[in-house]
């Protein structure tokens, strides 16, 4: 009986860890932000609360939405399109732009911000407002909104669109049967969009355009106390809670399906003249938006010869980035892994505490942190660069949560068991079957953490420890300055980075490509 | 395979990170509430002069010395950072109230003026700015230029055509708290009253106002001497005016240094105050772009400026802290309804 | 009358077809055997225009189809295709899924598709969605789905394995009775020697992309 009840307990302990550090990591932060936002309250004054929605306040709040409409909108009818170009095989150029699209959502937005002010500057359009702010912002985002489109793409089944062909016009099948199915995806992505967008104050800043979200940072820098901006914080998590839970909710609880690597598997779709017409305005707007940044940095910045000397200057921050960036990445996979391990599937309440700091204002995550840690007994903790990390996973540990959960509902339950059946020995069946039949998600999920936790602002300001200033915080407030020399020096380096992580990837692809075709003896089938 | 793969590359990466990390024990910490862009050569150069590690924490446009001065505060128990070095004197004599410094009397604070240090040591001030009119020369004319803070209310050009950064921050904030001083209470309400009530362009921060104007979008704004001079410096159409020199002057803003109560290293940071304090340095913010009004002899002049002499507020710079106090819960208030 | 003229097939440097001849002519039963592999559902794939062939010409009723450079589109063919599995349309109703290629009027669309329920066992389906059906229920919506679409030539590509003898038996059954009225042509693949003794037709056996075998299945 003893041993029983002992067992229980070292299967609770084993269960109840993960969740244990995710909470300590992510909510207790943000309750102990609550719970000391309480304790003033009680001492308050009336003028608190008089001040709390006012007309400047909801003005603001008015302008934060009609910038997160604009944005989602925008980023939707884009995927939507997008994902057609690519997935309906027009060209292999075509498919070849998701791969530079995807490499293009590394550059951090504050690069973003910096090449298209030169731009707008070149072209005599507003550098400050809403336009500008709209733009950047789109573009900052536009990849998330593409993933998850692609995804959605990648989910039609071949089967059922060639059913579709079979009885009428390709013009149709898009119509009534490839648009419908990717509908939920598309209006996902624009509700996660949405609150991004609405989170988010430092692009809008840049380009002076007042939102809802900055007030929450002004509030505390201008009190100096906690009440004020989690108050604030309140009326926009009212909005933003059912928008990003409702849609994730629903995202990660459709059926997952076998992921097709195009629409038609032999014969081409064939569109209307008017769909042909967008898709053809779309691929060279994306080329554009590819192209003009390069032109825009090395115009400004002289010369090839200038990459050199600008990443020289500024490698030691471009690794302290990186190296911040992939640790927080690396934290949040084995978190959200070690989470994943202890359930089989995740009810809306349960989704609802993994995702709600997912909900919080940039500004307020960030504030949380800094009061939480700044206690006696973590003071080797604050003012270190764990409180980066620990920024990182506060903002996008939900993020690594569903997407490893996402590609877990894929895989079949029987192989898992199977593994638990004959490999008894954990590590090695950890090694040779869960790890491998993880990995497309592990590595997604990396990726993407990695991009997002390079381009985080809005949260590291209040904890950034000294000497510790990423590259996206450094151009941010470069920015504000307008020392466009320093800026366009850093882009610089950015960009020959990535391009170099490019070609670097046609390589692996091309030699990948190479051994298959020579080394290969056996037959792919690929029809019966 | 790709597990051989990743499982190489995961302890290649340890490596990395174990090269990549650093110590902080030996690190001079410095928060600075001065724009980056001309604080930081000054930390290079001190670094390669003394050999002293610098590790800085820069404030956020948005928030401006505030936000890093709540941050002190916050660290009160734990403080992380040797020195404070500011752009304004108001937080920095916050921080004093707050018993948050430490003094330190430096061997190259004896030429600044009196008024312009904490007579205990507590702060010293330097390399001062001026608040300023930065006017659009493009817009209007000559005869139109602003000439007094009354000319933004009662003068020719359209209050819509006006821009201030909001004054809860800041020079702006510093300034209002000045006017507070100097007018009083009764005309300085007022004042902000009609400024709230009326057209005027209340915008995030001095660069905005200076950005605002320099575009053309505004026809004259009030902001620092830094940002008028970058504005001209960069060939924009735009002029400084210094306001009511022939009458009350404007507010002489100087830089605050001050030695943080219980940080880390406090020698080192005295090493540095003293390096901020000398001539030299002085010189370098001047020729940069960043220090406008020296209060003490400069073998430079900055080149922006029109004058070599500034008619400043005669005022004591603790009772504008004073009225800072009083005033600011009201000012929230009026402006962020 | 589909002929098939020398058509070849790769697939990434793989021959799956190689000079295939053949013709089905109107009302014909045939009967194509392979294993698994061997080309049977490409010549499929081929012949209702989801596919291009590298050479070789398909034609139907004397018409070019289907040659290297030119595919005419699929729905032209009047083709009923039965996949081996239902590709039904999850966000339609069954009555929607059926009636989706008939392009009658709607009284004419409303009586085909009473017919085609009785007949295929679907009346109490009508409204439901294919995620509320079982597989086997699923298969007759598609089979329903590719007779209302009034074909000339209806393909089974391994439609019926998996479902029991007794299903399978009521399918077959079904759909020879249908032919007799409509005059349909009927090609229907497996690799299972025991459906020949419910269907009889030209056998036809693939064997490595080579068409090495053609009988009557008697």
């Amino acid at each position: 009986m003893k041993s029983v009840k002992r067992k229980r307990i070292v299967q609770f302990i084993k269960t109840s860890s993960p969740w244990l550090i995710y909470a300590l990591l992510l909510i207790v932060p943000l309750l102990f932000l609550a719970v000391q936002s309480l304790v003033d309250m009680s001492s308050a004054e009336e003028s608190v609360f008089q001040n709390w929605i006012s007309v400047r306040s909801m003005n603001l709040l008015f302008d934060s939405i009609l910038l997160a409409c604009l944005v989602s909108v925008f980023a939707m009818l884009i995927s939507l399109l997008f994902g057609l170009l690519v997935y309906s095989r027009w060209s292999g150029f075509i498919r070849e732009m998701k791969w530079i699209l995807l490499f293009f959502a590394v550059i951090p937005p504050y690069v973003q911000a910096s090449v298209w002010l030169d731009v707008f500057s070149l072209f005599g359009w507003p550098t400050q407002g809403l336009l500008i702010s709209f733009w950047v912002q789109l573009l900052s985002l536009l990849p998330l909104s593409l993933l998850m489109v692609i995804y959605g793409y990648q989910q039609v089944q071949t089967d059922v669109i060639e059913a579709g062909r079979l009885l009428s016009s390709d013009q149709l099948v898009l119509r009534k049967i490839i648009l419908p199915a990717v509908k939920p995806f598309v209006i996902t992505s624009g509700g996660v969009l949405f609150v991004f967008s609405l989170l988010d104050y430092t692009i809008p800043t840049i380009f002076q355009y007042p939102v809802y979200s900055l007030e929450i940072l002004e509030e505390f820098a201008a009190t100096g106390q906690v009440l004020y901006p989690f108050l604030k914080s309140i009326i926009l998590m009212l909005i933003i809670v059912p928008v990003l839970v409702g849609s994730a909710y629903w995202f990660i609880n459709m059926n997952a399906k076998p992921l097709q690597s195009n629409l038609s598997a032999g014969v081409k779709l064939k569109f209307s003249l008017l769909v042909k017409f967008g898709l053809s305005l779309l691929c060279l707007l994306l080329i554009l938006v590819f192209l003009i940044p390069i032109f825009d940095l090395f115009f400004r910045s002289g010369s090839l010869i200038e990459v050199p000397t600008a990443l020289q200057d500024n490698m030691r921050i471009l690794i302290h980035s990186v190296h911040m960036a992939f640790w927080s990445s690396f934290a949040m996979i084995v978190l959200a892994y070690w989470l994943l391990s202890t359930i089989r599937s995740l009810n809306l309440f349960a989704w609802l505490i993994i995702l709600l700091p997912l909900c919080v204002p940039q500004a307020l995550s960030g504030l949380s942190l800094s009061v939480f840690w700044n206690q006696s007994f973590f003071h080797q903790v604050y003012g270190s660069n764990l409180m980066l990390i620990l920024v990182n996973i506060i903002r996008f540990g939900p993020i690594a949560v569903l997407i490893l959960y996402l590609f877990k509902s894929r895989i079949s339950e029987n192989l898992v068991e199977a593994g638990k059946v004959y490999q008894a020995n954990r590590f090695r069946r950890f090694r040779q079957l869960d790890l491998p039949l993880h990995l497309p998600g592990i590595i997604t999920a990396f990726l993407l953490l990695f991009i997002l936790s390079l381009g985080e602002v809005g949260a590291s300001i209040a904890v950034i420890p000294p000497g510790g200033e990423t590259l996206s915080i450094r151009i941010f407030n470069y920015l504000h300055y307008g020392a466009g020399e320093v800026v366009s020096g850093i882009s610089l380096s950015v960009f020959a980075l990535l391009l170099l992580g490019y070609f670097l990837h046609l390589l692996y692809r091309k030699t990948k490509g190479t051994r298959s075709t020579q080394g290969s003896s056996s037959i792919k089938t690929t029809e019966s | 395979m790709t597990l051989k793969i990743c499982l190489r590359t995961f302890f290649l990466l340890i490596l990395f990170c174990l090269v990549a990390c650093t110590s902080r024990n030996d690190a001079l910490i410095v928060y600075v509430s001065v724009d980056q862009n001309y604080a930081e050569p000054v930390l290079k150069k001190f670094e390669q002069q003394t050999g002293i590690r610098v590790l800085a924490v820069y404030d956020l446009e948005a928030s401006k010395t505030t936000g890093l001065v709540n941050r002190i505060l916050a660290e009160k128990k734990n403080p992380q950072a040797a020195v404070f070095w500011s752009g304004e004197f108001v937080q920095t004599i916050a921080l004093k109230q707050a018993q948050q410094l430490e003094p330190y009397l430096s061997p190259n604070a004896a030429e600044i003026p009196p008024q312009f240090k904490d007579p205990a040591g507590y702060w010293t001030g330097f390399a001062g700015r001026a608040r300023v009119f930065i006017v659009n020369t493009e817009i209007l004319e000559p005869h139109q230029y602003p000439g007094s803070l009354s000319d933004m209310l009662n003068g020719p050009v359209p209050t819509k055509e006006i821009g201030i950064a909001l004054p809860l921050f800041g020079t702006t904030l510093t300034q209002a708290a000045a006017l507070y001083t100097i007018w009083g209470a009764e005309k300085t309400d007022l004042f902000f009253k009609q400024i709230e009530e009326s057209d005027i362009q209340i915008l995030n921060g001095n660069s905005s106002v200076r950005d605002y104007v320099s575009q053309g979008k505004l026809s004259f704004g009030l902001t620092d001497t830094d940002d008028a001079c970058s504005a001209i410096e960069k060939g924009k159409p735009v002029r400084m005016i210094i306001p009511d020199q022939d009458s009350l002057g404007t507010l002489v803003i100087p830089n605050t240094v001050a030695l943080i109560k219980g940080g880390p290293n406090p020698e080192l940071g005295k090493k540095f105050i003293d390096y901020l304090l000398h001539p030299t340095t002085l010189n370098d913010l001047i020729a940069s772009g960043w220090c406008h009004v020296p209060l003490r002899k400069a073998d430079e002049s900055p080149s922006c400026m029109e004058t070599d002499t500034i008619l400043a507020f005669k005022v004591n710079l603790d009772s504008i802290y004073t009225n800072y106090v009083r005033h600011r819960k009201a000012l929230k208030q009026q402006f962020l309804k | 009358m589909i002929e098939i003229r020398e058509i070849s097939k790769s697939f990434s440097n793989r021959q799956v077809l190689n000079q295939i001849s053949l013709q089905i002519d109107d009302g014909e039963t045939i009967i194509l055997m392979g294993a698994s592999g061997s080309g049977k559902t490409t010549l499929l794939r081929l012949i209702a225009g989801l596919e291009m062939p590298d050479h070789g010409t398909i034609l139907f009723d004397r018409v070019i189809m289907s040659e290297p450079g030119f595919v005419q589109q699929a729905q032209h063919r009047r083709i009923g295709f039965i996949f081996q599995q239902p590709a039904l349309w999850p966000h339609l109703t069954v009555k929607k899924n059926v009636l989706f290629g008939n392009k009658s009027v709607k009284s004419e669309r409303n009586k085909v598709f009473i017919e085609l329920a009785e007949s295929c066992r679907l009346s109490e389906f009508i409204n439901k969605y294919p995620a509320e059906l079982s597989m086997g229920e699923q298969r007759r919506v598609a089979l329903a789905r590719a007779l209302a679409a009034n074909p000339s030539y209806v393909f089974l590509d391994e439609a019926l394995v998996n479902l029991d003898l007794s299903m399978q038996h009521d399918m077959i059954s079904f759909l020879k009775a249908q032919q007799q009225l409509k005059g349909f042509s009927l090609v229907y693949v497996t690799h299972q020697i025991n459906d020949l003794k419910q269907i009889h037709g030209r056998l036809l056996t693939l064997h490595k992309g080579l068409l090495v075998n053609e009988k009557s299945d008697e």
